[in-house]
C-alpha cells in the first residue's frame, strides 16, 4: 500500500489501515455447486462480493478442481458448501485437515470447523423465525439452511435461537470458522463480513461511522431546501455529499435558472458539501461543473468522474436471465480499479415509521466493526423531511465522516 | 412528480393580489400550551381579515392566500373550516360550492335550501382534516368556487345579486406543528427572523393601542448610537419590511443593554460597534470575533438562543468602528451578499459589490419587448364571464412614463363572442386602455394601445388584463368554457417610455426615497439626540420602505443626524433625497442659518413657530399636528427633502400616517401641509399667491368642529372656485382680445380709408 504523504489523508490511511492489512494475501474460495438443489439463486457470488471488502486476492475454484498445489499457495481458505460438503480428492481433503492456515466454513461446510464432526448436523434444517445475535444487535429472520451445532467447546461469535435452542450462527476454532447458514442476504452478509474480520485477523479499530448523501439534487430541485441544508450542516459542523445532475430532468418540471443551480452548489461546497456526480455513462460531464468552480469528488452509481470514490451498490446477477440486484453493504468495498465503493444503506427521508426504520438500520449498521451508515436523502423532498430524517439518523450518535478524508484514493 | 414550489417573485406575481384583495389575516396563536419537546401546537390562520367575506355571481371563484412560517414542523391534524351562509334563492340542485387547497381538491358540497327540508338553514359549516402534506411551508393558496344559480332557465344573469354565498370568521385553518430545531441561517434573513409574526398577524393588525400584543423582534441598539447604528437599524428594519406581512408593532426597538432578558424572549438584531458589543453577554466565540475585527471591519452573525422549544435566533450587526459597522449593515442590507455569505460568522471587510445584472433591478423596460419574454409569456384567458391575469415586468420605483409608448396586441379570440365582450390593460392598477372584442378583431390583430405617461413605476409593477368574455345564452351548470378565450399572443410588443421620476409637489411625498429602487438616493436625516420616538419612528419607516421595494435584492438607505452644534455630514447626503424628521424647533439646524423654512420653530418671540413669517403661539397648535415642507436639497442640486414632524416632537402616529397611509397621502399637494391624527389635511404652495395666509388656512383648517370632509368639500369648493375664475379670466381676456382684434381692423380700415381719400381713389 502507497503511504500518502498528505498528514490528513494519513490519519485517514491509519483509520482505513486495518481492513486493508491484508494486502496481497490470497484467499482460495472453494465451493460444491453455485445453487442449492432446486434453486437457480447463486450462494456463491455473495460470498465472493463480500470477500472484496478485504484487500485480498480471491481464487475461486469449484471442489473438484482443487489440487494441493492450490491450497499450498494459498494464505486463507474459504470452504462454501452450498448443497452439500464439497467433494474434494482424498489428498486435498487430508491436506486441508491438516493445513496451518485459517480456514472459514461456510453452510453445509460448517462441520470443518468442528472438532467433533459427528456432532454437526449433515442435513440443514430451516428455521422459519430465528433470532439471531451478534455484537449486542438481534435480528429475527429465516435461516435455510442452517446446520445445527453445539455450543460446546467452541468461541461462538454469533448464535441463533431456534426452536431446538441456542445454536452458534458463526464460531471460531483456533483457525478454523465456521459460519452455519449461507450469507446471501443481509443481515446474514453484514454478519458475515463482520466475523471475517477475525477470520483474517484484521484489527478494525475504525468507530462505525456516518456519512449524509443528498441525492439528485437537479435544477428540479428546489435550491433554497439545500441551501438551509447547507447552513444546517455548517452549523453542526458536519460534512456531507450532495450527489448532482443536470441532466435528466422530468419533462414538465420548473427548472431554476442555471447561475442560481449552480449557486447554491457552490454555496453547499464551501458550507462543508462534498459533490458527486450522479449516474449516467460515457463523457466526463464532471468537466461542466468544475468550469465553474465546482469541484467533483465521486461519483454516484456508475463512474462519470474520475475518481476512486463512489456511492452505490454492487450488483449481483444472482438468477440467471435475471436483472442484477444490488447487494447491501454494512463496510465501504473496494473499486476493481482501487478505491471505495460506499454503500447507500440506509435510505431515509420519509415520514413517521420509516424515519424509525432509518434509526433501527443505522443501529444495525453500527453493530458491525468499521460499520458506515450511508444515509441517503433524496433532494426533491420538503426541506422539514429532509431534517427530520437527519436528526432522526444524527440520534443514532455516529461520528459524521467527510467520506473524501476518510476514504483516500490510492490514486491520489 | 416534483414541482418547484412557485419562487419568491413568482409567488408574489400569483398571489399576493389575492393575498391584498381579499386581506390576510392571521388569528392568534392557539391557546394550546408547548410540551416540553414543542410539539402538539396549533395556531389558527383565518382565510381573511374582517368577519365576513361575500362571494358573488353566478360563476365566482375566490383565492385565499396565506403564509406559513418555514421554522417549524407541519404536523398531522391541521383542518379547514368553511363555515358559510348562502342565499336562499339558490336551486339546491344544482347550487355547489367547491374548495380547493394548492390545487387539490377538497370537497365539494350543494348549496341551497331543499324543498322537502324546508326547515334546513341556508348556513352551513364544512370541516376537512388536511394530511400534514397540504400544507406547505411559505405560500399556499386555498380556492372556493361556486355556482350560484337561482333560476333553473340557462343562466345569463352573472350579476344577480341574489348570487351569493358569504364566509364568516370563522371560516379558517388550524395549523398543527411543532417546533423544528433552529440553526443559522444568515441568507434567509429577514425571513428567518420575522416569521414567528405569521403565527400571530392578526393580533398585530387588530390590535388597539391599548392592547399591545408582545412584539415578535426587538432591534436593539445603544442609547448613544450614531449615523452608522441608526442607519444598520434602518437598513434592518426595511429589509424585514420586505417580508410584507410584518406590521410595524411587530417590532420594537430597545436599549443594547437588555440583550440578556431579550434574547430569551423573541427574536432580533443587536446592532452595536466593538466598544459596545464588548459589555453585551455573548457566546465567547463571537466576543473573540469581535475583539479581533481589524480597522474598518464588520462583523455578521446568526447566534441562537435558549432551549429548543423556546429558542430564538439572533443576527448581531457589529463592526470594530462605524466604517466596519456600515459594511456590515450593507451585507445584511444585500439580498446577494447574504446569498454568498461564507461564514458564520462573517467578518466583512469590503462593501458588498452590486453586479451590473443586479443592477437590472433598478433599470426600467429598455427598448421594445415582447410578452414571451416576460415570465409566464403569452396571455391566454379562458372562461364565461370575468377573468383576470397579470406578467410582471420590470418597470422599478424611481421611473414614470412618458408620452409615446404603447403595447402592441396580437390579438385573438374566439369568435363568438357577444358584443358585451372586452378587455381592459391596467398599469400598476392605471387602466391604459380598453378594447371591445367583436367579429372583426377576432383573428390575429394587431392592436396599439397607448400608454399614458405620469405612471410611476413599483416594486413589483404589473401589467394586469381582465376580461368579460360572454357567449351568450349558457347553462351554468354545464358550461363550455372552452368557448370563451382570448389569447394576447407572445409576439405582443411592450414599448415602453420611461424618465426618472420628477416630483414637483407633495402629492409624491411618498415616493420621496423611491427614487432608486435600492434606496441608494434615500436618506433620512433625524436629530443626533437620542429619544425612542425617533427610532421607533426610524424603524417604522424602514418597514413601510422595505415592503414597497419587496423584491428588490439590496436595500441601502443612509441616515444622518442633525443638532445645533453639529450639521449633517453632507457626504451622506449628496445626491440623496429624502426626509428630514424632527420638530419644528429642529428643523432649522439642520438647514443652517442660510435658509428661511415656510414653518419653523423660531427662538424670539419665545415658543412660537413661524408661519410664512408669522408668528404663532405653539400652544395654539394641536399636539397632534404635523406638518411637512418640500424642499429643495442645499447639498446637491435637484434632489429634495421634506421636512416633517410636530412643533414639538416627531409628530407621533400623524407624521407615520403622512408618510405610510396612502388615503392620507393622496391628499397632499403643494410644498406645505399639515395633517392631524383625525385625518384633517390642508395644504399651501408657497410657490404661487395664495388667497388665504398659511396661518389662517392652519386656523381654519384645523378649527374645532371642522372634519376632514369639510376641508375635503371646501378644498373641493376652492378648486371649483379657481375653475370658474380661470374660466371666467378666460372669457374677459378672450373678450379683450376680440374687442382690440376688432378696434385694430376698424382703425386699419379707417387709416386704409383716409390714405385713399387722400389718393383720389374710390373706397
Amino acid at each position: 500500500m502507497k503511504i500518502i504523504p498528505t498528514p490528513l489523508i494519513a490519519v485517514s490511511f491509519l483509520l482505513c489501515q486495518a481492513i486493508a492489512s491484508q494486502e496481497a494475501s490470497t484467499t482460495l474460495l472453494i465451493y460444491d455447486t453455485l445453487s442449492k438443489p432446486y434453486s437457480f439463486v447463486n450462494e456463491v457470488a455473495p460470498i465472493k462480493l463480500i470477500l472484496t471488502a478485504f484487500d485480498t486476492r480471491v481464487e475461486t475454484r469449484v471442489d473438484s478442481s482443487v489440487t494441493p498445489a492450490d491450497l499450498q499457495k494459498a494464505d486463507f481458505i474459504v470452504l462454501a458448501g452450498i448443497s452439500g460438503f464439497p467433494k474434494m480428492t482424498p489428498e486435498v481433503l487430508k491436506n486441508l485437515e491438516i493445513s496451518r492456515k485459517p480456514i472459514m466454513a461456510v453452510g453445509a461446510a460448517a462441520c470443518f470447523a468442528f472438532d467433533k464432526p459427528g456432532s454437526i448436523a449433515k442435513s440443514s434444517t430451516a428455521v422459519e423465525k430465528g433470532k439471531v445475535r451478534y455484537r449486542g444487535r438481534g435480528w429475527t429472520l429465516r435461516l435455510d439452511p442452517f446446520y445445527s451445532v453445539s455450543l460446546q467447546g467452541l468461541q461462538t461469535l454469533a448464535e441463533a435461537t431456534t426452536p431446538s435452542g441456542v445454536r452458534p450462527l458463526a464460531w471460531s476454532l483456533g483457525k478454523r470458522f465456521g459460519f452455519a447458514t449461507l450469507p446471501g442476504e443481509p443481515p446474514l452478509s453484514m454478519i458475515f463480513s463482520d466475523v471475517l474480520l477475525d477470520f483474517y485477523g484484521v484489527n478494525q479499530s475504525a468507530k462505525p461511522s456516518m456519512v449524509f448523501v443528498v441525492e439528485d439534487f437537479n435544477p428540479s430541485c428546489n435550491l433554497t431546501s439545500l441551501r438551509r441544508l447547507s447552513d444546517y450542516f455548517f452549523h453542526k459542523k458536519t460534512p456531507f455529499v450532495v450527489t448532482t445532475q443536470m441532466k435528466k430532468v422530468p419533462p414538465g418540471v420548473e427548472i431554476a435558472p442555471r447561475d442560481e443551480f449552480l449557486d447554491a452548489l457552490r454555496y453547499a461546497q464551501a458550507h462543508g458539501a462534498r459533490i458527486f456526480l450522479r449516474g449516467g455513462n460515457g463523457d466526463d460531464r464532471s468537466e461542466i461543473f468544475r468550469n465553474e468552480g465546482i469541484r467533483i469528488e465521486g461519483s454516484e452509481n456508475t463512474p462519470s468522474a474520475p475518481s476512486g470514490l463512489e456511492i452505490g451498490s454492487s450488483f449481483l446477477q444472482r438468477i440467471p436471465s435475471e436483472a442484477p440486484v444490488a447487494f447491501s453493504s454494512a463496510v465501504p468495498l473496494r473499486l476493481d480499479a482501487g478505491g471505495w465503493l460506499l454503500p447507500p444503506n440506509a435510505r431515509g427521508g420519509m415520514d413517521g415509521p420509516a424515519n424509525t426504520d432509518l434509526l433501527k438500520t443505522i443501529r444495525d449498521i453500527s453493530a458491525f466493526r468499521g460499520g458506515l451508515a450511508v444515509v441517503v436523502i433524496p433532494a426533491w423532498m420538503r426541506f422539514q423531511d429532509m431534517l427530520s430524517a437527519i436528526e432522526v439518523a444524527r440520534s443514532a450518535n455516529l461520528d459524521v465522516v467527510d467520506p473524501v478524508t476518510q476514504f483516500p484514493i490510492p490514486s491520489t | 412528480m416534483k414541482t418547484l414550489y412557485p419562487s419568491k417573485k413568482f409567488s408574489r406575481s400569483a398571489i399576493l393580489p389575492a393575498l391584498v384583495a381579499t386581506g390576510l389575516g392571521f388569528a392568534s396563536l392557539h391557546s394550546s400550551p408547548a410540551d416540553a419537546t414543542g410539539s402538539n401546537r396549533s395556531f389558527d390562520v383565518p382565510l381573511f381579515a374582517g368577519t365576513q367575506d361575500r362571494i358573488e355571481g353566478v360563476l365566482s371563484k375566490k383565492e385565499y392566500a396565506f403564509r406559513l412560517p418555514e421554522n417549524v414542523r407541519l404536523e398531522p391534524g391541521s383542518e379547514l373550516t368553511l363555515a358559510y351562509r348562502s342565499s336562499p334563492l339558490l336551486l339546491p340542485d344544482v347550487s355547489t360550492m367547491s374548495v380547493q387547497l394548492n390545487g387539490r381538491d377538497l370537497t365539494s358540497v350543494r348549496l341551497g335550501l331543499k324543498k322537502e327540508a324546508p326547515n334546513s338553514q341556508e348556513r352551513g359549516k364544512i370541516t376537512i382534516p388536511l394530511s400534514a402534506d397540504m400544507l406547505l411551508p411559505g405560500w399556499n393558496r386555498v380556492s372556493v368556487s361556486c355556482l350560484l344559480q337561482t333560476t333553473q332557465t340557462p343562466c345569463r344573469d352573472v350579476d344577480n345579486p341574489a348570487s351569493w354565498v358569504e364566509l364568516d370568521a370563522a371560516s379558517s385553518i388550524r395549523v398543527a406543528y411543532s417546533a423544528e430545531t433552529l440553526f443559522p441561517e444568515l441568507q434567509r434573513f429577514p425571513g428567518s427572523i420575522t416569521e414567528p409574526a405569521l403565527m400571530k398577524l392578526a393580533e398585530f393588525r387588530q390590535s388597539s393601542a391599548k392592547e399591545r400584543p408582545e412584539p415578535v423582534v426587538s432591534l436593539l441598539v445603544a442609547p448613544e448610537a450614531g449615523e452608522s447604528e441608526l442607519r444598520s437599524l434602518l437598513i434592518a428594519a426595511a429589509r424585514m419590511g420586505q417580508t410584507d406581512y410584518l406590521e410595524p408593532n411587530a417590532v420594537q426597538v430597545k436599549d443594547s443593554a437588555c440583550f440578556a432578558t431579550e434574547s430569551l424572549a423573541r427574536n432580533g438584531i443587536l446592532i452595536g460597534l466593538r466598544s459596545n458589543l464588548s459589555q453585551i453577554p455573548l457566546p465567547p466565540d463571537l466576543q473573540l470575533a469581535i475583539s479581533s475585527l481589524g480597522e474598518g471591519e464588520g462583523i455578521l452573525a446568526e447566534i441562537i438562543t435558549g432551549a429548543k422549544a423556546s429558542a430564538h435566533r439572533w443576527i448581531l450587526i457589529g463592526g470594530a468602528d462605524s466604517a466596519g459597522l456600515e459594511k456590515a449593515a450593507q451585507a445584511l442590507g444585500s439580498e446577494i451578499a447574504l446569498r454568498s455569505a461564507p461564514s458564520n460568522p462573517w467578518i466583512i471587510s469590503e462593501t458588498p459589490a452590486i453586479s451590473p445584472i443586479a443592477e437590472r433591478f433598478v433599470q426600467p423596460l429598455a427598448g421594445p419587448i415582447t410578452f414571451d419574454s416576460l415570465r409566464g409569456g403569452s396571455i391566454m384567458l379562458r372562461g364565461l364571464f370575468r377573468n383576470q391575469t397579470s406578467r410582471e415586468i420590470s418597470f422599478p420605483p424611481g421611473y414614470e412614463t412618458t408620452t409615446g409608448g404603447y403595447i402592441d396586441l396580437d390579438l385573438t379570440h374566439s369568435g363568438v363572442l357577444e358584443k358585451t365582450s372586452a378587455f381592459d390593460l391596467r398599469l400598476n392598477d392605471v387602466v391604459i386602455g380598453s378594447v371591445a372584442l367583436t367579429p372583426q378583431n377576432s383573428s390575429a390583430t394587431r392592436q396599439r394601445i397607448l400608454i399614458p405617461a405620469g405612471i410611476t413605476g413599483r416594486d413589483p409593477s404589473n401589467l394586469a388584463v381582465s376580461s368579460y368574455l360572454d357567449i351568450g345564452i349558457v347553462d351554468c351548470a354545464h358550461r363550455s368554457e372552452e368557448r370563451a378565450w382570448l389569447t394576447l399572443g407572445g409576439n405582443s410588443t411592450v414599448n415602453f417610455r420611461s424618465a426618472p421620476l420628477v416630483i414637483n409637489d407633495l402629492s409624491r411625498l411618498g415616493l420621496l426615497c423611491l427614487r432608486d429602487g435600492f434606496l441608494r438616493r434615500a436618506a433620512i436625516l433625524v436629530p443626533a439626540e437620542n429619544s425612542p420616538e425617533r427610532n421607533d419612528l426610524l424603524k417604522s419607516l424602514g418597514i413601510h420602505l422595505g415592503r414597497q421595494l419587496s423584491d428588490m435584492p439590496i436595500l441601502w438607505p443612509q441616515v444622518a443626524t442633525y443638532s445645533p452644534l453639529l450639521p449633517p455630514d453632507a457626504d451622506r447626503l449628496k445626491g440623496r433625497s429624502g426626509l428630514i424628521l424632527g420638530s419644528a424647533f429642529q428643523w432649522p439646524t439642520a438647514f443652517g442659518k442660510n435658509l428661511r423654512l415656510a414653518i419653523e420653530g423660531a427662538d424670539a418671540p419665545t415658543g412660537s413657530v413661524m408661519l410664512r413669517g408669522e408668528a404663532v403661539p405653539v400652544a395654539d397648535f394641536d399636539p397632534s399636528l404635523s406638518f411637512v415642507q418640500l424642499l429643495p436639497s442645499p447639498w446637491s442640486n435637484g434632489e429634495l427633502f421634506a421636512a416633517i414632524g410636530g412643533v414639538n416632537g416627531y409628530g407621533g402616529q400623524t407624521t407615520l400616517n403622512l408618510l405610510t397611509e396612502r388615503t392620507l397621502s393622496e391628499r397632499l399637494t403643494g410644498t406645505v401641509a399639515a395633517a392631524d391624527e383625525s385625518g384633517r389635511v390642508i395644504t399651501y404652495d408657497v410657490r404661487f399667491i395664495q388667497e388665504v395666509s398659511l396661518s389662517d388656512q392652519i386656523r381654519i383648517g384645523f378649527s374645532p368642529g371642522t372634519t376632514p370632509s369639510d376641508i375635503e368639500h371646501r378644498r373641493m369648493d376652492k378648486t371649483e372656485a379657481g375653475l370658474f375664475t380661470q374660466s371666467v379670466n378666460y372669457w374677459i381676456a378672450g373678450a379683450s382680445f376680440a374687442v382690440m382684434a376688432a378696434l385694430y381692423a376698424l382703425q386699419c380700415f379707417m387709416v386704409r380709408r383716409r390714405m385713399n381719400q387722400k389718393n383720389g381713389e374710390d373706397l
